[in-house]
């Protein structure tokens, strides 16, 4: 991705201006049904995208977000499971490592919502974001498809 | 039979929080399956192969 940059200074400050076109930001959901295994971290996979002003979320293979615009990312996480009662949790990974859990939010309408929100810094370059969620069952769940129930989102907030 | 149940049949006296903090299985959504991506159980040793086939 070709990057401009416009070097600022004003009164007591220095920084660099970013202009919108320069700020990538998704929005993806899962729109075919994944099936999640008792007991095993899974990475959720988002086949469709609301939007992706970079190009920078994988939908189709490694189902990452592989921003090449260094900076601070506002990061979002939804995943719902149809079961109302069990052991649950979501985690944002980077690059191949847990980076933060989430929230379990059982009894959302639609069954057990996972959620997370974080800011994280990523390099421009290599840094890489995916979702894990964990189930604990005792059988195999899937996730409620839809981008009202599933949902992995993120957007520069600030240039490095 | 899922990894995760394969594992329990070894050893039935695992928990479900041993699932989430000592051991690790995971899915990378890649078509490989599932795997153990890390074992730090203080007692009970990674099974193997043999114990899962």
């Amino acid at each position: 991705m070709s990057v401009s940059v416009i070097d600022a200074t004003s009164t007591g400050s220095t920084g660099t201006v970013m202009v919108s076109g320069n700020m990538p930001a998704f929005s993806a959901y899962q729109s075919s049904v994944q099936t999640v295994s008792t007991g095993t971290w899974t990475k959720v996979q988002f086949q469709t995208k609301n939007f992706d002003t970079a190009n920078a979320f994988d939908n189709t293979t490694n189902y990452r977000f592989t921003p090449q615009v260094a900076g601070y990312y506002q990061v979002n996480g939804l995943v719902v499971f149809g079961m109302t009662s069990s052991w649950a949790t979501i985690e944002i990974n980077k690059n191949g490592s847990a980076f933060q859990y989430g929230l379990n939010m059982n009894g959302t309408p639609n069954g057990t919502g996972l959620g997370f929100n974080s800011l994280i810094y990523m390099n421009g370059s290599t840094d890489y974001l995916e979702l894990y969620v964990y189930q604990g069952s005792g059988g195999n769940q899937t996730i409620n498809v839809g981008s009202v129930n599933s949902n992995f989102s993120a957007s520069l907030v600030r240039a490095a | 039979m899922a990894l995760y149940d394969q594992i329990k049949a070894t050893y039935p006296q695992l928990t479900e929080k041993d699932f989430m903090t000592v051991i690790r299985l995971q899915n990378d959504s890649d078509g490989k399956g599932d795997y153990i991506a890390k074992w730090e159980h203080p007692t009970l040793a990674k099974p193997t192969a043999e114990q899962l086939a």
